[in-house]
């Protein structure tokens, strides 16, 4: 019984660790704030102003790009710690990711989740005085 | 020999049950016709909203009775679609009431609703609200209880704007009357925020306004006489924004300004034929 327990306890800290590791190793590098877009209804462009900021491991050439489109948005020479504010705006959830020049390698990604509040947008908006 | 034909007025209790037994038998044969064309969405769709709103009202004015409302208040909404019935309604908000309808003809760019639903505030002798005092100037008269409209809606988009036409009458409630409802609503979408200007206009007959702000017989006193309104009109200006604090929570302001034609404040009831209402709140959209 015992052993069953600090079996247990071990399984648990081990998820969490991983769980952690998991999810601090692109924040460390890429982070991106915020991380989520929430617009009134679905289809509507969300927009809001996301703040990355990049701690690359090595002092070196990096750029920020879309991860769909490969589309770049700001690159950076000779340098391991930087600051890009984005003008977000999109209808859907778009992914970032940081790449090295020299290794031609996706060093880290995220992802501007698009949210909205409304589940049913109304048909019809019939209005009323009182 | 001069043979004289007279035609009896239909009672309006014959015309209700026309009305009603129209709008059925229009449905059944709509919903008919279009079951091929259009597959219905068999899903229940349901939204619920709780939340607390800060409410300015000034109502147009009965005499001696108040008139202005300002509180925070609970605002309990809820939306639920299955297939082509909807149910809407609204607390707290300046647009308040409820609205349940089935969608007969769905189009791109227009459609037609079969809708039921309330236009007029009731009063009492007390007045709009519940309250303890009472008002003299109203003792004696009767409860004006809120219309339950039954009717058509036509809707048409066009552009940025959204237009509806109502024909509704008050198949349900006391006043055996009709309203005609026309209104404009343009969509600014700025950002995140949504701005809603909505312009509109109310036509009612003579037997609709007649039942809230007409005076019987019955209800006549030496200082209220007996008084028969008029075909009357009301126009309206409102102007909503809402803007998505958080995933789940919406933030809304909104004004409104309202006025019914002139000659309204003819009725020894009526005080002042125009009104206001101010909102602001927050909400939790389940």
């Amino acid at each position: 019984m015992y052993f069953r327990a600090i079996s247990l306890c071990s399984l648990l800290m081990t998820s969490v660790s991983y769980a952690q590791t998991k999810d601090e190793g692109p924040t460390e590098i890429l982070n991106a704030m915020p991380s989520k877009c929430v617009a009134l209804n679905e289809g509507r462009t969300c927009y809001t102003d996301v703040k990355f900021a990049i701690t690359a491991p090595d002092i070196g050439d990096y750029c920020l790009r879309e991860s769909n489109s490969k589309k770049i948005l700001q690159c950076w020479a000779n340098t391991k710690a930087f600051v890009y504010t984005l003008n977000f705006g999109s209808t859907q959830s778009i992914s970032y990711e940081l790449i090295s020049k020299q290794k031609r390698d996706t060093l880290a990604v995220t992802t501007i989740e698009v949210n909205w509040v409304h589940k049913i947008k109304s048909k019809k908006r019939r209005w009323r005085i009182f | 020999m001069q043979v004289r034909m007279t035609i009896k007025p239909i009672n309006t209790k014959t015309m209700k049950k026309i009305t009603i037994l129209l709008l059925c038998c229009f449905c059944f044969f709509s919903s008919y016709s279009q079951a091929d064309e259009h597959l219905e969405d068999d899903e229940l769709l349901w939204q619920f909203s709780l939340g607390t709103f800060w409410v300015d009202s000034t109502m147009a004015q009965l005499v001696g009775a108040e008139s202005h409302f300002s509180a925070p208040g609970l605002l309990i909404d809820a939306k639920i679609e299955y297939k082509n019935f909807y149910l809407n309604t609204h607390s707290g908000d300046f647009y308040g009431g409820s609205d349940l309808g089935y969608q007969l003809i769905i189009e791109n760019d227009w459609g037609v609703d079969v809708i039921m639903g309330s236009y007029q505030q009731p009063f009492n002798e007390n007045g709009y609200y519940d309250r303890d005092e009472e008002v003299h100037e109203l003792k004696g008269i009767k409860e004006r209880e809120a219309d339950l409209s039954l009717g058509f809606a036509y809707y048409l988009s066009h552009g940025k704007f959204q237009t509806v036409a109502e024909l509704v009458f008050d198949a349900f409630g006391e006043s055996d009357g009709w309203l005609f409802h026309l209104d404009t609503t343009r969509n600014f979408e700025l950002r995140n925020w949504d701005v809603w200007l909505n312009i509109g206009a109310n036509y009612y007959s003579s037997a609709f306004i007649d039942y809230y702000y007409g005076i019987d017989a019955d209800e006549a006193t030496a200082f209220r006489p007996e008084y028969v309104v008029g075909n009357t009109s009301s126009f309206y200006v409102q102007l909503q924004a809402d803007y998505p604090i958080a995933q789940s929570w919406v933030f809304s302001a909104g004004a409104s300004g309202f006025a019914y034609s002139s000659h309204i404040v003819e009725s020894p009831i009526v005080h002042s034929r125009d009104a206001r209402v101010v909102f602001m709140g927050v909400k939790y959209v389940f």
